[in-house]
């Protein structure tokens, strides 16, 4: 059913080989002299309307400087970024901002993103009567639709952010994205502050949200875990690119790069008679964003490297059997690789 | 049940024991200073038959050389002093945040020029700024006030420059920026708001620092000038071994007063930082 979506959709948004480099201070004297720190190096994929695309790397791997950019608030060095086909990156201020409020955020510190000094319905109004989403003698309404929308009372706009606990003040942060009526929604590690058993609420109330209203989301995440319960579709990202996109069971399954056989593998499995894959150790280190080495940036630390690996960078290919949905991973060995991890499991 | 922002601010001011004594005796002196012409026995310049005369029933607080009662020139003074710091607080305050609020929201050059500027103003030295500008404008009441005001907001300037420079990277700034919303809101009502709190205990101690600033300054006699009362000048004939031993009525009573003053000031500020801020757990 997934693929007949991808196939018969028209993508939301398309991100075609976004960079973001950020120059290091104290490097150099002279601005143009001094060394790139490549945060994002060439980043592309899609997103279709009403599905969940994971995206999980591990920290300072670029997903949450990717996520930034396409709400604008970070701005890409080169690429594109295209939203209903429109070009968000080189489009006017004028025009961007009417279509701006259609990507909304849902941030990972929910005290953070909440101003301490004014009530939640002050917070949830002003955005909506701004942009005439609402008007003044309705908007106490709305405010209320939203609130129970997300599962909260709807006298909690009385309240300050600092009265709620962490759950429900993240639940105010996705009431306040979903106000702006918005297409896309980037979850920057929205449960990762959370407990375990509030963590499985917000999950559910992002997926509710989704059937009920049908807005996309770039779920962003270190840990496979969550990301798997809500993504249809899964992006590793490595190092600032994606080395692996594909259908979320279809990765979790059958990894096809090295590094994201080793990030599942990492995930704990509850039930010990369901632990079969075997464990692979992610050894070595991260090379330096700054100096990239020349072959694949996974080499350093991946098992299966050769001497093309250290090379040349593999690009990203189709690894899907015919029929299937695309699933692409960036290895030059990755069919060794998926067998191997068949072989684990049987 | 739920109370309003003002009212749990009120209730955690009261948790601050000291803060709560500080606040009357200040609103005691304020008012006394206020209805200085009602309650005092003499006109602040008048001269009395008695002179140099040590506390009595007829002059509480006893008279000083050329026969003025000292109870008289001490509620005229405190008004005096209490004048200059609060409106030397305003002004400087207020070119403060003025300044603070362009450095840290425009940035960039500007924030560069202004700061420099600023850490100018501050390495000057400060009695030396105010003794020379007290000798191109005519000493008086409204110059000593304008002296203080263009002298003390470097402190604030840099306060609220760093509190911007903060509260610009916070989440909540962030979504208002992604929520399309324009600068305006995003600084008064997002960004000035949080750094109020900061702006008005720094600004209690401004106030306690200009208080003292002018006793400083009329002690060297380039501040209010005699005959007209204030702390500072009252204290000035202290400068004499003669009155500073054999006449004490004359320099404890201001002298008094302007410690009370300072450190309830103070302990105001200190209760009003705790009070402001929503998230403190009192």
């Amino acid at each position: 059913m997934e693929q007949e979506q991808g196939k018969e959709k028209e993508p939301i948004l398309q991100v075609r080989d976004l960079v973001k480099y950020y120059p290091q201070a104290n490097t150099a004297l002279l601005p143009r002299n001094r060394r790139l720190l490549h945060a994002v190096d060439g980043v592309s994929f899609e997103l279709f309307q009403g599905e969940t695309l994971g995206l999980v790397g591990e920290s300072g791997c670029g997903k949450s400087t990717v996520g930034r950019m396409l709400v604008g608030i970070e701005k890409p060095t080169s690429g594109e970024i295209l939203y209903k086909k429109k070009d968000l990156v080189h489009m006017p201020g004028g025009e961007l901002r009417g279509i701006r409020t259609e990507l909304q955020m849902v941030f990972q510190d929910s005290y953070a993103s909440l101003n301490p000094r004014k009530r939640v319905c002050d917070i949830l109004a002003a955005p909506m009567l701004y942009h005439h989403m609402a008007e003044k003698a309705d908007v106490n309404r709305r405010i209320e639709q939203l609130l129970e929308q997300v599962g909260l009372p709807k006298n909690a706009g009385r309240r300050y952010p600092y009265e709620f606990s962490g759950g429900q003040r993240q639940r105010i942060s996705i009431a306040r994205a979903l106000s702006l009526n918005p297409g896309l929604i980037v979850c920057d590690e929205p449960v990762s502050a959370l407990d375990m058993s509030i963590q499985a609420q917000i999950l559910n109330l992002l997926k509710e949200l989704q059937d009920e209203l049908g807005v996309t989301y770039l779920f962003i995440a270190h840990g496979l875990g969550a990301v798997h319960y809500v993504s249809q579709r899964i992006a590793v990202m490595y190092l600032g690119k994606i080395v692996e996109i594909g259908p979320g069971t279809e990765v979790f399954r059958n990894p096809r790069h090295p590094y994201a056989q080793m990030l599942i593998s990492a995930v704990p499995v509850a039930d010990p008679t369901k632990r079969t894959l075997t464990r692979t150790e992610i050894e070595g280190e991260v090379p330096s964003a700054v100096d990239l080495p020349k072959g694949c940036r996974f080499a350093s630390r991946c098992p299966y490297a050769t001497d093309r690996c250290w090379m040349s960078e593999p690009e990203m290919r189709h690894t899907e059997a015919p029929g299937e949905p695309p699933h692409l991973a960036a290895c030059f060995e990755w069919e060794r690789i998926a067998a191997g991890g068949k072989e684990d499991r049987s | 049940m739920e109370e309003s922002y003002l009212q749990s601010v009120i209730r955690r001011f009261r948790h601050h024991k000291a803060g709560v004594v500080s606040f009357w005796i200040v609103a005691v002196i304020i008012v006394l200073a206020l209805l200085a012409p009602v309650l005092a026995p003499y006109g602040p310049q008048e001269i009395t038959s008695e002179f140099s005369a040590a506390p009595s029933l007829k002059h509480l607080l006893g008279t000083d050389q050329i026969g003025r009662d000292v109870l008289s020139r001490l509620l005229y003074g405190t008004r005096v002093s209490l004048f200059v710091g609060f409106m030397a607080t305003v002004i400087s305050t207020m070119l403060g945040v003025l300044l603070g609020l362009l450095a840290g929201y425009v940035g960039g050059a500007l924030d560069m020029i202004l700061m420099r500027f600023t850490d100018m103003v501050m390495s000057f030295p400060y009695i030396l700024l105010i003794l020379v500008a007290s000798v191109i404008f005519k000493p008086g009441l409204w110059s000593i006030i304008l002296i203080f005001g263009f002298v003390d907001w470097p402190g604030v300037a840099r306060l609220v420059r760093g509190s911007i420079l903060s509260i610009k990277e916070q989440d909540y700034v962030k979504s208002s920026q992604i929520a399309g919303m324009p600068r305006s809101y995003i600084l008064f009502s997002d960004i000035l708001p949080n750094v109020m709190t900061n702006i008005l205990v720094f600004a209690t101690t401004v106030m306690a620092t200009s208080i003292l600033d002018e006793a400083a300054l009329s002690f060297l006699g380039m501040g209010i000038q005699p005959p007209a009362a204030s702390l500072g000048n009252m204290l000035n004939g202290a400068e004499s071994v003669t009155v500073l031993t054999g006449m004490p009525w004359l320099w404890i009573s201001p002298g008094l007063v302007i410690i009370i003053l300072v450190v309830c000031v103070n302990f105001v500020g200190d209760a009003l930082r705790d009070a402001l801020d929503p998230t403190a757990v009192v």
